[in-house]
């Protein structure tokens, strides 16, 4: 039976995170110690890159070579930056952290700090969260109180400083340089990279940009040593990660995994498997960014490779499953639309770009699609993810095109014989009067809004399917299930 | 108190792992109180809970606030750790059912309750192995 | 120095320097669209936002499609510019530009000048195949001067650019999200209930014509087919170097006497130019300079010829209302006298007098509406038109500028000396109230009158000027984020000027927000610029008060420069403006 490692939630749901003592005695603070008194900035660096640590906010990109970028460049200021500014449908493990072990996320910043030779730490949290920030700002205080943060850090020649930004939970804002823009109180959008934050970031000065459940996991590793974190996960993805699992599976919630667990175990082992005995469709991981993984890969390692090898990315953690119940199309233009909500506009593919490939979305779920709807859905893919200004653009194509890839023939069907297996997608869908069922009670032609039910009482009724507008209101009024749907 | 060296720390690590070892000597109610738990209704339970034991003056029980355990489809929840180590999870506490939390597992130890998600959560990661 | 490798063509340049600017080093061509250089005053729309300019890119085996206008050349770097794929991609881009982008060129005002239109014929694109919902917008028309049509807006950002950075004005930037998003003012409100100065510099930096003036050609036309109207035309003196480059003649191209030649054909009853009034200003402007410097008190004097400078000041600089010139600008001051000295001369009512003006300026479209300029009924200027609009009725009329034989402009207001038209560049004002000045305080001839150190692009131009023992500080300034570090100065009793002049567009009236569309070819500014000065050079009489006709009309009508008259008809007041 698969367990559930606790590295970035170890805290969580253990101790009061309004109690700094507590968080001391298990541990806390024990690596700013050992880092502040035991090490040199570039010790811990070098820790930090040999144990592997990889964001797990988004890309996977490795953690001390981001701080290593920001520690080597020459400068009167260095930003550490948290991206609080969790935005994924169905992920909140960031929040977790927050309001479950707060001193964690300040006690690893401070760390960044130390090893890239930066004074001032942002924590940069959507305003939504207003329980984590209470939290953070009680945590905040205490150490400052305590000497953990603020000038000359327990006696030592460093000194840091956090504090907090509020945003206003524009997902874009998760994008760094958009953050950064955000933070400097310029609209949040994000620019070109080159430079990256690490060479000009914040103010125009070094900054790191790393997300809660990546500062979350630093302190253990500087605490039991890079070989326990290198035990723990795989060569290439080391550690554990946090997913969100939400959707049709019976254990809602935060799992935390070594790395290169299985979905099978995270579904069925730890996840409780389906609701009400459904057949498993797929899982979709990287919310809007990422794709779906289906039954073929359930016994596939979860590593950052892996999901993108498949067509996925690990994202920030959201696990959405699917039963037969959902339209794989349907999936996709519902994640296409949160990217719509949520594009900042600024450049062509994501503004334009992506609300032509919605509209198609719709003329496939609502019956008007061809096979050329499927050839300008893969244009369109190809030049968004291409030429893109962001991560959120490069990415938004992902649920499209890896549910035209597992579920083509569920596009298919959608064009050629204009049906939705799973019953999603109404204006494919066909009501019709079951003669031998129906008693002729009028119920369905008296509910229905156009009037499209004709018959005689006593003498089976039936459904004008031009008129029809797919409302569904006279299955739920038939108390003879006379009304089949197809 | 102010932290300005290192020996500082250790005094102040010392005294507040005495204070741990001798509250792990109660029986401990971890209430999770995050954002997903006090929507379900979570404050109501630790509230209840907080009464009772005022109320019927039970002792060797201490309440804790803590986040989120990530038990989603069983918030509110309740961990109840023994003085001996042994604990157990408790799923779907709510304001009627908070009391058995006292009746069933402070005054006894019922371990087949059917609302115990898991008994004995590895409570320190450090011990734990995890290659894959 | 970094070397790079574009198409299998090595080049080297400086570290910081772009793909795009690599490419033109070698004579490669990379379409852009948002992109959009303003050398000369060192502002530059790196926005990134089109998504036009997409190359593809090896940095030492990592391989991306990236915008060639803002990706800094790392060494090594191989760059492809036409592979099939890219040109896939740009094409796909600018589909997706054209699905969201009304199909009225036949109608708009930008046709043929639209940079979007233009790449459309170049990547041959003859259908829009991704269709789908367009954004719609109401248009913006509140003000005399800018129209505001976001439907045709592709969120280039350049206008954000120029309004914000260049002008730090602030009040274009980028609203809204996703599909919706546009550059508009703040909440969306109409200009005029925003701080713009309507300097129109957003209108040059519009490949589109999300931003266009506001077209007066049907009044123009209306005033002079009624027969009971005597309807007179001013010139502005930048007009004259920027009308041609309308009829492909060559930038720079000095063309006062097609242009008067023109504006007769169009059926003008007089052709008059704004360069006589320039002169007039001089006149009554050195003098309160004089006045001023001589008294020591309320200097620095600054200059008030242009509309968007006093507007800049009106809504940013409150507490320093008192320092510009009470100078009415020429445009007016020709109103002005053309309205009362000249109509009774011709023995015409001034309500039957109309005055259009040609200028190469949005903003004075809005100061002719200014309630100052209005006395009893009479608008001392009735229409501005910019030269773009003339440019546009001259076609409409089938007038071939390029075709026409030089003409002079008619008297008793169409005389000026070199010191006028140089009012069209940027240190032409100050340059002409110094020539007067010298003469007056010194009594003597100026031998000299270049001023060369106040003359040319530069945003800020200092110089001290010995008139005969007394140092005087002057300082010029174009742009008005330029006007903005001086104004801070003064406010801070930081400065220690006599006269500065301030001119909303960088360069001056010449790079005016009517003037024809450079699209980013700065250099196009520079020819206007010598054209300017060799009108000036060219001319016998270089000084303002010796132009005989103002002369004239200080003996026949306003006596003495300040005198009772001349404030009643020349001078004015400024006012707090709030949002």
């Amino acid at each position: 039976m698969a367990q559930q490692i606790r590295i970035a939630l170890r805290n969580c749901g253990k101790l009061d995170p309004e109690k700094i003592e507590q968080y001391i005695a298990q541990s806390g603070y024990l690596a700013l110690e050992k880092a502040l008194f035991d090490n040199k900035p570039e010790d811990i660096l070098k820790l930090i890159i040999d144990s592997g640590l990889r964001g797990r906010g988004g890309g996977g990109f490795p953690t001390g070579i981001k701080w290593q970028a920001a520690a080597k460049q020459k400068s009167d200021e260095k930003f550490v930056i948290c991206n609080a500014d969790e935005g994924d449908p169905g992920a909140f493990m960031d929040r977790a952290v927050l309001e479950g072990d707060p001193h964690s996320v300040l006690e690893a910043m401070t760390i960044a700090g130390y090893c890239i030779g930066a004074n001032k730490g942002i924590i940069y949290i959507r305003a939504e969260y207003p329980l984590a920030i209470e939290r953070l700002n009680v945590a905040i205080d205490q150490a400052y109180k305590m000497g953990f943060l603020g000038k000359n850090i327990m006696g030592t020649a460093f000194s840091f400083d956090i504090s907090i930004k509020l945003g206003a939970g524009a997902f874009v804002c998760g994008e760094e340089t958009a953050l950064i823009k955000s933070i400097e109180g310029k609209r949040g959008e994000p620019i070109v990279k080159p430079p990256f934050p690490a060479e000009k970031g914040l103010w125009m000065k070094p900054t790191i940009v790393n997300n809660v459940e990546t500062y979350a996991s630093v302190c253990p590793i500087i605490v039991n040593g890079l070989e326990w974190f290198r035990g723990v996960g795989t060569e290439k993805s080391p550690g554990t990660k946090v997913f969100a699992l939400a959707g049709k599976i019976n254990n809602v919630g935060l799992v935390e995994v070594p790395m290169g667990s299985t979905l099978r175990e995270v579904v069925y082992e730890i996840g409780g498997g389906i609701k009400d005995g459904k057949e498993f469709k797929a899982v979709q991981t990287g919310g809007p960014s990422g794709g779906c993984i289906t039954k073929e890969s359930l016994d596939t390692p979860i590593t950052y490779e892996n999901l993108i090898q498949i067509g996925s990315m690990m994202g920030s953690g959201g696990m959405i499953v699917l039963d037969e119940d959902d339209c794989m199309v349907n999936i996709a233009k519902f994640y296409l639309e949160f990217t719509l909500d949520e594009s900042c506009g600024k450049c062509t593919p994501c503004r334009v770009g992506n609300t032509r490939m919605f509209e198609l979305l719709e003329d496939i779920t609502e019956g008007r699609g061809t096979q050329l709807t499927i050839t300008k859905l893969e244009t369109l893919a190809n030049t968004i993810k291409k030429a893109s200004l962001c991560g959120l653009g490069q990415t938004a194509p992902n649920p499209v095109l890896s549910t035209m890839k597992y579920f083509k023939h569920e596009y298919e069907e959608h064009i050629n014989n204009k049906k939705c297996r799973a019953k999603v997608c109404r204006e494919l869908l066909t009501f019709e009067i079951v003669a031998d069922k129906c008693v002729g009670c009028s119920l369905c032609a008296r509910n229905c809004p156009v009037f499209c039910i004709h018959g005689e009482p006593k003498t089976p009724f039936v459904i004008d399917q031009k008129a029809c507008i797919k409302c569904g209101s006279c299955v739920e009024k038939c108390n003879f299930d006379a009304i089949t749907v197809s | 108190m102010q932290i300005k060296n290192r020996e500082d720390l250790k005094k102040y690590r010392e005294s507040a792992i005495a204070g741990k070892t001798a509250s792990d000597k109660n029986i401990k109610l971890l209430v999770g109180l995050g954002t997903c738990g006090t929507a379900a209704g979570a404050d109501m339970v630790w509230a209840k809970l907080e009464n009772k034991i005022k109320s019927d003056k039970i002792s060797g029980v201490e309440l804790v606030k803590v986040g989120c355990v990530g038990y989603c489809y069983a918030e509110p929840t309740v961990e109840v750790v023994y003085p001996d180590g042994e604990s157990v999870l408790l799923g779907n506490i709510k304001e009627d059912n908070a009391l058995d939390v006292i009746e069933l597992h402070v005054k006894k130890k019922t371990n087949n309750a059917s609302n115990i998600i898991k008994t004995n959560i590895a409570s320190n990661i450090f011990k734990n192995g995890g290659k894959k | 120095m970094s070397r790079i490798t574009i198409n299998d063509i090595q080049v080297e340049v400086f570290k910081d320097a772009t793909i795009l600017d690599a490419a033109k080093e070698v004579g490669i061509y990379i379409p852009t669209l948002c992109h959009l250089d303003l050398e000369q005053f060192n502002i530059e729309n790196k926005a990134g936002s089109c998504r036009i300019c997409m190359v593809d890119v090896d940095t030492n085996g990592r391989k991306k499609m990236m915008p060639a206008c803002c990706t800094p050349v790392e060494e090594g770097m191989v760059v492809k510019t036409n592979t099939p794929e890219v040109v896939e991609v740009r094409r796909t881009v600018l589909q997706l530009l054209l699905s969201d982008h009304p199909f009225e060129c036949l109608t708009c005002p930008k046709s043929l000048d639209c940079e979007l239109q233009a790449l459309a014929k170049k990547f041959g694109i003859y259908e829009v195949t991704c269709t789908g919902k367009m954004s719609t917008y109401e248009i913006d028309h509140s003000s005399k001067s800018i129209k505001r049509d976001l439907s045709k807006c592709i969120m280039c950002r350049r206008c954000e650019t120029v309004c914000t950075t260049m002008q730090t004005v602030g009040v274009l930037s980028g609203f809204g999200r996703g599909f919706k998003a546009v550059v508009a003012p703040p909440e969306m409100e109409p200009l005029t209930e925003s701080v713009c100065v309507f300097c129109g510099q957003c209108v040059n930096a519009c490949p589109t014509a999300a931003l266009t003036e506001i077209n007066y050609i049907s009044d123009v036309w209306k005033a002079i087919n009624n027969p009971n109207k005597k309807v007179i035309v001013q010139t502005a003196p930048a007009v004259r170097v920027g009308i041609g480059e309308e009829f492909g003649l060559p930038a720079g191209t000095e063309a006062t006497g097609m242009l008067t030649a023109g504006l007769r054909r169009l059926g003008f009853d007089a052709v008059f130019d704004t360069n006589f009034s320039a002169d007039l200003t001089i006149m009554e402007e050195a003098h309160e300079l004089i006045e001023r410097v001589k008294k020591n008190e309320n200097l620095p004097i600054l200059t008030s010829c242009c509309p968007g400078w006093i507007n800049f000041l009106e809504f940013q600089f409150p507490e320093l209302l008192n320092i510009p010139s009470t100078c009415k600008s020429p445009q007016q001051m020709f109103g002005a006298i053309a309205k009362s000295y000249y109509a009774e001369k011709i023995g015409v009512k001034p309500e039957d007098m109309v005055v259009v003006s040609i200028m190469p300026c949005l903003a004075k479209k809005y100061e002719a509406s200014r309630e100052e300029f209005i006395k009893d009924g009479i608008t001392d200027v009735d229409y501005v038109l910019t030269t773009r609009e003339l440019a546009q009725m001259l076609k409409e009329a089938g007038i071939n500028l390029d075709k026409l034989k030089d003409e002079e402009y008619d008297n008793p207001l169409g005389e000026s000396s070199g010191a006028a038209v140089i009012f069209g560049a940027s240190g032409g004002v100050l340059e002409a109230a110094l020539r007067t000045a010298y003469e007056w305080i010194t009594k003597k001839t100026l031998g000299n009158v270049n001023f060369k150190d106040v003359r040319g692009m530069e945003g800020v131009k200092e110089a001290t000027v010995d008139i005969d023992g007394l140092k005087v500080n002057v300082a010029v300034t174009s742009g008005l984020g330029n006007a903005r570090k001086i104004l801070t100065k003064i406010k801070k009793g930081e400065a220690n000027y006599h006269a500065i002049e301030i001119m909303a567009c960088p360069g001056g009236c010449l790079n005016g927000g009517g003037q024809p569309y450079i699209h980013g070819d700065t250099s196009i500014l520079d020819k206007r610029l010598k054209a300017i000065y060799s009108i000036d050079e060219s001319k016998v009489i270089r000084k303002s008060h010796e132009n005989p006709y103002i002369k004239k009309l200080y003996d026949e009508f306003l006596i003495e420069p300040g005198s009772h008259k001349s404030h009643d008809l020349l001078h004015t007041q400024y006012f707090k403006k709030n949002k």
